[in-house]
């Protein structure tokens, strides 16, 4: 895929070379929402959102990183989806611990099933941890840690300063991990956390 | 607490934040060798970091949730957005406009308690367009008097140009508002009053020591304050005679005209039949001034005109004003409701 010649041709109003970049893109976009938001429909509505209105703001792309510039659309539109759960607050805590999408099981051929239970119930377990989150940080821990981007592209795609990125992710993984610390009884044993020493 | 634990606690707690940074590799090289030390030192750091990387790493294996769709684009979709966008732009529009209204009403009702309370050089502004009918008909005469001291000039304009040498035309412009003041049983007294009142124009200039704002506050005060004991019905148009005249008496003689009373002073056709009561009423002026300045009960007719505009504008704009921002209300909760 050469994307820039995709940019370009979708500049220029072409919807095949955008629809291109949409698929490449669709599941990074939605991983990321799913993770912010902790909720499938909320996660499709946002990745929605964002190709909507990055296929209409694509004429004003001035070039750099795409993937950026498309997170950037993607962390606003999660916002906008975090304001409408504020108002709406049963549905989101409903679908974190409800969803039974099957991707959110560790997918591994030599898993067991009893193993793959536990990994789901830890997935749940950490996705509840990532609700109780502030938004901006809640979004740097999951742009960083769930998507590996660097300080630099968060900051890229949040509009914060790297400084600002770096202790809203101090806090966050701190914060997390006080959560999971508190929730040990309830993870498998082979999942809690503990000193490594 | 010693010096060592003081160090060591803002240490302890600089680390503690920089751990995060740590794992990532994103210290300097300074930084880095720093927490490493307070690493060495301090068990609970190092158990925090075990812990956080723990947590980073339970992150990283969380799996990739894969989109349940395609989100590609649609000529639909594309439509279905811009059909939402009106009512944004609606929204913004309804916002605007309440401010506007907002802003219309704070001015009006402004200017209104300005009008009231601090100038009457606005009143009369408002009043300027009957005034200056006063010229040519002379029943309006009071309205000359009730204007500021530019009106006057006006008048005296007029007066300067044939002002004693005709004194036929007072008794002419005299015999009007007597037609229209016999029905409120003032027959004589109103070719006075009007011929005196005629006559502050030329007298404007000894006059001209009294503040401007005075003078209406005299002539009000003939009207409202002092409607039972004057003949006040000379100074009121024959619309609004009828109120002042129901308990005026005609026997006093027009004591409030106090600018004609300078008037009589003046050697041209002055009728002036008993000064020493117009003096008297100068002397009560100042006492009076007060009561008079919020009496306003019986107010000719030509000022209250522009007030009740004033008043009707103010109300519209209220109207508007409560439209509007309920329009508005009502968009902001669609607008929220449709997400």
């Amino acid at each position: 895929m050469d994307e820039k010649a995709l940019i370009a041709a979708a500049r220029r109003g072409d919807t095949h070379s955008f629809n291109e970049l949409v698929s490449h893109y669709q599941d990074m976009v939605y991983n990321v929402a799913y993770r912010i938001l902790g909720d499938s429909q909320a996660a499709a509505d946002a990745s929605q959102d964002t190709f909507l209105s990055a296929y209409q703001a694509v004429g004003k792309f001035k070039g750099g990183s795409f993937k950026a510039w498309l997170l950037r659309i993607a962390t606003n539109a999660c916002y906008d989806q975090l304001r409408l759960q504020k108002r709406r607050p049963t549905s989101s805590l409903e679908a974190v611990y409800t969803d039974s999408d099957s991707s959110s099981h560790f997918v591994n051929g030599r898993e067991s099933p009893e193993e793959s239970a536990l990994r789901h119930e830890l997935g749940q377990t950490i996705q509840g941890g990532i609700g109780t989150l502030p938004a901006e940080q809640r979004v740097t821990l999951v742009l960083s840690d769930v998507q590996g981007l660097s300080y630099v592209e968060i900051a890229l795609a949040t509009g914060a300063s790297v400084g600002t990125v770096k202790s809203r992710l101090s806090r966050a993984r701190a914060r997390l991990r006080d959560y999971l610390l508190d929730q040990a009884e309830l993870l498998p044993a082979h999942y809690r956390l503990r000193s490594e020493g | 607490m010693s010096l060592l634990d003081k160090w060591r606690k803002p240490e302890h707690q600089w680390v503690d934040e920089s751990l995060s940074a740590y794992l990532d590799g994103e210290l300097s090289p300074a930084e880095k060798s720093r927490v490493e030390q307070h690493l060495h030192e301090c068990e609970a750091c190092a158990q925090n970091l075990a812990t956080l990387r723990q947590t980073v790493s339970l992150l990283r294996e969380l799996p990739a949730k894969r989109a349940p769709r395609s989100f590609t684009i649609r000529p639909v979709s594309i439509r279905a957005k811009r059909a939402a966008a009106p009512p944004a732009w609606g929204y913004g529009l309804l916002k605007g406009a309440t401010a506007l209204a907002a802003l219309l009403l704070v001015l009006l009702v402004g200017g209104d308690l300005a009008i009231h309370f601090v100038g009457f050089p606005l009143a009369s502004w408002g009043a300027g367009a009957p005034a200056e009918e006063v010229a040519m008909a002379p029943a309006m005469e009071p309205s000359m008097a009730l204007a500021p001291e530019e009106e006057q000039a006006i008048l005296g304009q007029d007066k300067t140009e044939a002002p004693a040498a005709e004194p036929p035309t007072n008794q002419e412009e005299a015999t009007a508002p007597a037609e229209a003041a016999d029905e409120y049983e003032t027959p004589e007294e109103m070719p006075t009053a009007e011929a005196r009142a005629e006559e502050t124009g030329p007298a404007g200039t000894p006059v001209a020591p009294v503040p401007s704002g005075e003078e209406p506050l005299l002539e009000e005060e003939g009207v409202g304050a002092g409607a039972a004991e004057t003949p006040t019905a000379a100074l009121a148009t024959p619309a609004a005679a009828p109120t002042v005249g129901e308990t005026s008496e005609p026997t006093a003689p027009p004591a409030p005209e106090t600018v004609p009373a300078e008037a009589t002073q003046e050697p041209e056709a002055a009728p002036s039949p008993t000064p020493t009561p117009q003096v008297l009423a100068m002397a009560e002026v100042p006492q009076r001034e007060g009561e008079v300045e919020y009496a306003g009960g019986v107010q000719p007719e030509e000022e209250a005109l522009p007030f009740s505009a004033l008043r009707l504008a103010e109300l519209v704009a209220l109207g508007v004003l409560v439209l509007l921002a309920t329009g508005t209300f009502v968009s902001a909760w669609l607008r929220r409701r449709s997400g």
